[in-house]
């Protein structure tokens, strides 16, 4: 969806005068009563999750196992018997891929653009990170069979040893080769390679003259726009596109107040990443109400969203 | 986020598998020295030390921004960690000074207390922030307001008030002024600064203190009842969303919406919901009396139509009317009866009149709402088919507090009495009979011209 600024402008004015509806007082009341039930994740999330973790799993198990591939992976079921696949980080990792591919299609060119041309920046570190940066998304994009050199290291040790388990039970027996395999993977794995730590990187070296291209998604891409936030408010990376993805414009927006972006940019930056999501009600409210948001409740009520999430990651962990 | 001071090399150090800072290049060691760690002793700096400590039990390279503070310095520093047998080696590759976390209203912590306030307003003059002695007297629905228009609510008109409210729109110093609070009588000192803002137009501040004398323009004026308006504009908003939430929610529990509960806990939810409703009912109650009862209380002169009036609240009332088998008779769209009188207010009598008419007449009966011209008014009756209302009892149904010894049907005691202080301030009045076949007949009489 396109909007130049005259048609924002228009949309937001009519969203403003139905922010009030009936709808809008059903949605808000249901919104108090059932939270957690308003935005159950659809049938195509579920699913791109689902491919995200097959594909994850299976390369691994190629990469230890190249002689015996399966399709679907064999250690699959016992990882799903065992509930590994539904641990909360895990998930949580999934479904912040399948919202940062709903996303990054909505601003490819301005992460191409602006990487680029900080290829040729004066200070080296930033130069040869965004060189990093390009080829990480590369790797993302093209390189079939890596999809697992994406994922927090953390999390890829995890499943590395939970994939060699599954292995020795299936097999019946301890197979060195494996273990040995594992191990080979794990030490290749450099953190500083991943889309996230990239970003984060350039921002981290960037003057304060230039990060404000950094609040404009189109200028900048995703990835950095996404780091910028993360920078900023002190949030985690996947956790900052799992917000700007979620169901309600909300935290998107108080995300940009929160970082004291300006309205009108606050806006562009809306309907770049969730134009078809926004609804009346939603642009109507952000218009009348984006300004009266006071940075400091915006920040304070981030903070508690990162509190939840830690909160979140781990239950049931000792 | 300020420009990473940029390190020709980078600063190392190494940890131990246990956690122990084996070697650290100067300023680690002095980072470490200064977060209470000592020479060949544990890694002092927790951020740090946990991701040394990750790295070693992954025997994963990690590369993260870490942040560390102390009561010196907050810092964002850029670790890349290379396990190797036994220890981790650190590369601190960027060590940035973030700003000081300043918040932008840090500045005002000494303003909110008993004696001291401010009110902030954003760059279009519209309420922001409010805190201390200048949130009292505020309602919710006060944020976002025109600044004037909340300072002219809040304050006697003076010449002082006007002297704030230009410098507000010119964004200029102001002060300091004594202004006089209008619901406690209060004297307040004010100043108001400009404040630079990120956008076209600076915000602007007003601070507040009590004044320690009263300003020598100021003549003792007021009257009780404005003193004691508290309620129905600061107090009702306040409890009408919790209300609000206690219905909705007990609604919903009550209704089963979320699956079935047992029998007896639908019910407590609905007896939750219903006791709600009442005291919902009675902070509206509450609200109008005090309005009513204010000396300066006016309604405004609209050209009303009594039939149609009549058609609406039998109309709002139907599903409480189809609950009971009760049927409303309204009168006809041909007869026009007009009438001068607030259309809001007039609708409020109705309202409360063929509510009362549904809530005492047995199930299964008619209530008719009838209007008429007789000379210079406009007459219209709510007329039922209940128990009517003994002749001794007819004046005191319409004091305040009054059930006539009913109790648990929901009602305050102060439906009728509203009523008939809006029909008085009106030019009209409120009147019951006895009708025909032994119901209750209540009048409503208006002006109609």
């Amino acid at each position: 969806m396109d909007h130049g600024p005259d048609q924002n402008d228009s949309l937001l004015k009519v969203g403003a005068d139905y922010a009030r509806d009936i709808h809008a007082l059903c949605a808000d009341v249901s919104a108090v009563i059932f939270p957690s039930a308003i935005s159950p994740p659809t049938d195509a999330m579920i699913n791109a999750a689902s491919s995200t973790l097959l594909e994850i799993i299976g390369d691994i198990e190629t990469r230890l196992s190249p002689w015996d591939q399966q399709s679907p992976p064999q250690t699959w079921e016992m990882l799903a018997r065992s509930g590994f696949l539904r641990e909360a980080e895990l998930i949580d990792f999934v479904l912040a891929r399948v919202s940062e591919d709903r996303l990054s299609v909505k601003c490819d060119d301005g992460m191409a653009t602006m990487t680029a041309r900080l290829l040729d920046h004066a200070d080296g570190n930033i130069a040869d990170t965004a060189q990093m940066l390009l080829a990480a998304e590369s790797l993302h994009r093209l390189a079939a069979g890596n999809s697992y050199l994406g994922m927090p290291a953390e999390l890829l040790h995890k499943t590395v040893w939970r994939v060699v388990a599954a292995l020795e039970v299936i097999h019946g027996t301890r197979q060195q080769d494996v273990v040995a395999a594992a191990r080979a993977l794990i030490a290749q794995y450099a953190e500083a390679n991943r889309i996230q730590a990239a970003a984060r990187k350039i921002v981290h070296f960037m003057d304060a003259s230039e990060q404000g291209e950094l609040l404009d998604p189109k200028v900048s891409g995703l990835q950095l726009h996404v780091a910028a936030i993360s920078a900023s408010l002190d949030f985690e990376h996947d956790h900052v596109l799992r917000l700007i993805d979620a169901s309600s414009s909300a935290p998107y927006a108080i995300l940009l107040r929160a970082m004291g972006v300006p309205k009108a940019k606050a806006i562009d930056a809306l309907f770049l990443l969730r134009g078809e999501m926004l609804s009346s009600r939603e642009a109507g409210i952000i218009d009348s109400g984006y300004d009266l948001l006071d940075i400091d409740a915006a920040k304070a009520e981030t903070g508690r969203w990162t509190a939840a999430r830690a909160h979140y990651l781990a239950f049931g962990q000792a | 986020m300020s420009a990473p001071s940029k390190l020709l090399r980078p600063i190392c150090g190494e940890v131990a598998s246990d956690g122990r800072l084996l070697r650290a290049d100067e300023a680690l060691a002095r980072l470490n020295q200064r977060a209470g760690g000592v020479e060949g002793g544990l890694l002092a700096v927790p951020a740090l030390a946990s991701l040394a400590l990750l790295s070693i039990r992954l025997q994963m390279q990690l590369s993260r921004a870490v942040r560390v503070a102390d009561d010196a310095e907050n810092l964002e520093l850029w670790v890349e960690v290379q396990p190797e047998a036994g220890l981790a080696k650190l590369a601190i590759i960027s060590w940035q000074i973030l700003p000081p976390a300043v918040r932008s209203n840090d500045i005002m912590v000494d303003m909110s207390s008993a004696e001291t306030g401010m009110l902030r307003f954003d760059a279009a003059l519209r309420l922001l922030r409010a805190n201390g002695l200048a949130a009292q007297g505020l309602a919710p629905t006060d944020f976002g307001r025109s600044g004037s228009e909340v300072l002219g609510t809040l304050f006697e008109d003076s010449i002082e008030l006007e002297a704030l409210l230009e410098a507000m729109t010119d964004r200029i110093l102001a002060g300091p002024f004594v202004l006089i609070r209008k619901f406690d009588r209060q004297y307040m000192e004010v100043t108001g600064r400009p404040l630079p803002g990120t956008d076209a137009a600076d915000s602007y501040e007003c601070r507040f203190e009590l004044a320690a004398a009263k300003p020598a323009f100021v003549t003792e004026t007021g009257s009780v009842s404005d003193q004691a308006a508290l309620f129905g504009k600061h107090l009702a908003p306040a409890l009408r969303q919790p209300l609000g939430r206690i219905i909705a929610n007990a609604e919903t529990i009550g209704g089963e919406l979320q699956g079935p509960i047992r029998e007896n806990y639908a019910l407590y939810a609905r007896d939750i919901a219903n006791a709600a409703r009442h005291l919902s009912a009675l902070v509206d109650d509450l609200g109008d009396l005090e309005a009513v009862e204010r000396a300066d209380f006016k309604t405004a002169r609209d050209q009303i139509e009594l039939g149609d009036v009549a058609r609406r609240v039998a109309g709002l009332l139907a599903l409480k009317a189809a609950d009971h088998s009760i049927r409303i008779h309204t009168p006809a769209e041909s007869d026009k009866v007009p009438a001068i009188a607030e259309f809001r207010r007039t609708l409020q009598i109705m309202l409360n009149l063929v509510n009362n008419a549904i809530r005492y007449s047995p199930d299964g009966t008619e209530i008719w709402i009838q209007s008429e011209t007789v000379g210079g008014f406009a007459l219209v009756s709510v007329i039922d088919q209940g128990a009517g209302v003994p002749i001794e009892d007819r004046e005191k149904i319409f004091e305040k507090f009054e059930r006539l010894g009913r109790s648990g049907d929901g009602g305050s005691g102060l439906g009728l009495y509203i009523s008939r202080r809006l029909a008085l301030a009106m030019g009209g009045e409120l009147s019951v009979f006895e009708a025909e076949g032994g119901g209750a007949r209540f009048t409503l009489r208006l002006p109609n011209s």
